[in-house]
């Protein structure tokens, strides 16, 4: 009985050990498996977030239904998967997957929210260097990497699941030689220990079965033993782990599932509402850029977010040079600054506004939007100098109609008088008895000024002569010189005159241009000075324009004179009229020109006169 | 011998006496008319060298009496002069027989070089 005894113990304590040995063998190769599904989930989460963030990705390409919100929440989430990934990386190669899947998406989210946010995207889709290929090609690459994530887990979760089966196998074999060796010595052991034996046997038997047929459910009922006790505890323990991780798998493999139907229907949603939103894109982008004045859109933050052609015409360069940038950003040439204030005003306000600023362009100027009306401020603003300078032009020419009516009324029947005045004195001088004193001359020196006075009276309030006809400027020029000569030879002034183009013109009008600049410019040059008549050629807007510059070497306008020069009756002369330069300013009106007074930067007046060329000219 | 025969027809007093005046102390014979009518009376009763005739006269304009000159004094020269210059007054006035139209106020002294010159005299000057 003792030997019988012994043997019982041996085989039971043999049975113990390799149970307690195979118990934790099996444990281990189930935390294993545990890693390798979990490993295997964050992949799968991190497909399906890259899969919406490229749903976001295309949906902002291809239309103005910008997503960047839920492109940076799949981001965070890809992340959070990718984290998981990286922490339950149980080998060198999921570990070097896991690096290059972070430096990957790292780039990846932060170009894909520049892009999506800027709206660099929808700007030039087709670019191959804009954003959006980049953020294309980065996905592309990404997905490459997901791949081989999924590739790496998959296998190592086959191999876990294939070490966890083979211990199991193991286990029910050392189980099987156990129950045999007990079974011979039943005849030689304790009754008692015997039927432990068999219970625990029996037991072992069924929990291999459960194991081998997946029947997590099962769990080991035991009392006796403290050794056996443990056993059925851990065995009931792995068994737990089992069951609630095959429920959590089937939960997640449901989940993806609906998911992966969800996000295949979006797909072919967003397919749909991509054609009809791309055509929809396409027709407001042409709405915007066929407008002709300056129409730009800008977030809260006064970033630009879309600017038309007429924009871009102004600003110079590309589309991508200006979207994105900050309003702040933008030139400090009207109309620029205006609208920059104009937004925080609206800001601050609420309300839609406009506003109109006259520099050397005249900018008339809007913007509405938020805080009333969305995300998005719309800004516009046009051009208005031309339509401003030809409201002045109608303004001027209506008061000078009606002013030059009066004018030659006045100035003719000045006439008469004065040549009655004239003629007198001219008779009285020749009285015997009249001494020549200081009265005769002054009389006739003011009766001169009065005459003259009329006469530029009578030139200022002339009716426009509707009839121009195309000349050249260059005789008109030579002969205004030719008649002031002897006044330029009197104070030694030379007049360099190089005048060409054709213009439609009155030339007996125009040839009064060029007498009184040139008028001036000598009675402003010093002795032995020169006078440059020069003309080139410009282009304002569309139109060519022959710019005439008249420049002496006198003391130049006084700035505080520049705003006046043109006002009638302003003039710095003695016994000047003050008349000169409006007649010019006048004449040059009724001619579609310009004028302009300042300073040459090397001293002396500069007077500027910009006439447009002849059709006739142009087209030849 | 006697100066040219100028007949002088102007509505403004002033300047027939300042006119008439100064010709008259350059050596001229002057006579003179305020309106169309008086200026053909003298016409049918005087012989004239030269007309210095104003354009706008209360009955009438300068253009009636170059006819009448015309007709009455062929030998007869003249000038007009207006206070409202225009071209087609002009072109008018030369084609009716008008040596010359000139736009007032103009210089006595330069008035009288020219009646000199039409008239193919010269003056000795005041």
């Amino acid at each position: 009985m003792a030997v019988a005894s012994a043997v019982e113990f041996i085989l039971i304590a043999s049975a113990i050990g390799i149970v307690v040995w195979k118990a934790d063998r099996i444990q281990r190769a189930m935390d294993a498996q545990r890693v390798a599904a979990g490993t295997q989930r964050a992949v799968v989460a991190m497909e399906h977030h890259l899969q919406r963030q490229a749903s976001a990705v295309y949906v902002t390409a291809l239309g103005p239904a910008a997503a960047p919100g839920g492109f940076a929440e799949s981001a965070d989430l890809f992340k959070g998967g990718l984290a998981t990934f990286a922490a339950m990386a149980a080998t060198a190669e999921e570990r070097t997957l896991a690096d290059r899947l972070r430096a990957l998406h790292d780039e990846y989210s932060a170009l894909g929210r520049s892009v999506l946010t800027s709206g660099v995207a929808r700007a030039d889709p087709g670019d191959p260097s804009s954003g959006i290929r980049r953020l294309i090609d980065l996905q592309q690459r990404l997905e490459t990497a997901v791949a081989d994530a999924a590739r790496v887990v998959e296998r190592n979760a086959g191999q876990a699941q294939e070490r966890l089966a083979a211990e199991i196998a193991g286990l029910l074999t050392a189980l099987s030689v156990i129950s045999v060796g007990l079974l011979l010595s039943l005849g030689l052991g304790l009754l008692a220990v015997r039927h432990y034996v068999l219970r625990t046997v029996q037991g072992f038997a069924r929990a291999a079965d459960s194991l081998e047929s997946d029947n997590v459910a099962f769990r080991m009922a035991w009392t006796g033993p403290a050794e056996f006790e443990r056993l059925a505890a851990r065995f009931n323990h792995i068994q737990e782990r089992l069951q609630s991780e095959s429920a959590a798998k089937t939960q997640i493999e449901t989940r993806e599932a609906e998911m992966l139907v969800a996000l295949n229907s979006e797909i072919a949603a967003n397919a749909e509402t991509l054609r009809v939103v791309k055509a929809a894109a396409q027709a407001w982008r042409q709405t915007f850029d066929a407008v002709d004045f300056v129409l730009l859109t800008v977030d809260r933050d006064g970033v630009v977010q879309r600017v038309n052609r007429a924009a871009l015409n102004l600003l110079g360069g590309g589309f991508e040079d200006w979207i994105g940038r900050s309003l702040s950003e933008f030139p400090d040439r009207q109309p620029w600054p205006a609208i920059r204030t104009l937004l925080d005003e609206m800001f601050v306000d609420g309300r839609p506004l406009s506003g109109r600023i006259e520099e050397d362009t005249v900018w008339e100027y809007a913007c509405t939007g938020w805080p009333t009306a969305g995300d998005v401020a719309v800004v516009w603003a046009r051009d208005i100098s031309e339509m401003t300078e030809l409201q002045r032009t109608v303004a001027r020419s209506e008061a000078m109609g009606a002013m030059g009516e009066l004018l030659g009324g006045v100035a003719h029947e000045v006439r008469n008088p004065l040549f009655a005045i004239t003629a007198l004195l001219d008779a009285w001088s020749l009285k015997p008895q009249v001494q020549e004193g200081p009265f005769l001359p002054a009389l006739r020196r003011e009766v001169t000024r009065m005459r003259q006075l009329m006469e530029e009276l009578l030139e200022y309030g002339r009716p426009f002569n509707p009839s121009l006809v195309v000349k050249d400027l260059q005789p008109v020029a030579a002969e205004a010189v030719r008649i002031l000569a002897p006044a330029a030879r009197n104070l030694d002034v030379t007049i360099d005159v190089k005048v060409s183009g054709l213009v439609q013109m009155d030339a007996a009008r125009m040839l009064r241009v060029f007498l009184n600049l040139v008028h001036n410019a000598i009675d402003y040059s010093p002795q032995g000075g020169t006078i440059d008549v020069v003309s080139e050629t410009v282009t304002e807007g569309s139109q060519a324009m022959v710019r005439i510059s008249i420049r002496d070497r006198g003391p130049g306008f006084a700035e505080a004179d520049l705003a006046r020069v043109f006002h009638p009756f302003f003039t710095r002369r003695p016994g000047g009229t003050g008349l000169g330069l409006p007649i010019v300013q006048r004449i040059v009106d009724e001619h579609g020109g310009k004028i302009s007074a300042g300073n040459h930067p090397d001293g002396g007046a500069l007077i500027r006169v910009d006439l447009p060329i002849a059709a006739e000219a142009v087209s030849t | 011998m006697a100066g040219p025969r100028v007949l002088i027809v102007d509505d403004e007093p002033g300047i027939r006496l300042g006119v008439c005046t100064y010709l008259d102390a350059c050596g001229f014979d002057v006579r003179d008319a305020s309106d169309c009518a008086s200026a053909v009376q003298l016409l049918h009763s005087h012989t004239f060298d030269i007309g210095v005739l104003d354009y706008a006269l209360p009955d009438g304009t300068a253009l009636a009496m170059l006819a009448e000159i015309a007709r009455v004094q062929p030998a007869m020269k003249a000038i007009v002069l207006t206070a409202y210059p225009s071209d087609t007054l002009a072109r008018d006035a030369l084609e009716s027989g008008a040596m010359r139209f000139l736009t007032k106020p103009i210089e006595l002294a330069t008035l009288r070089t020219l009646l000199h010159e039409l008239t193919g005299t010269t003056g000795d000057g005041p």
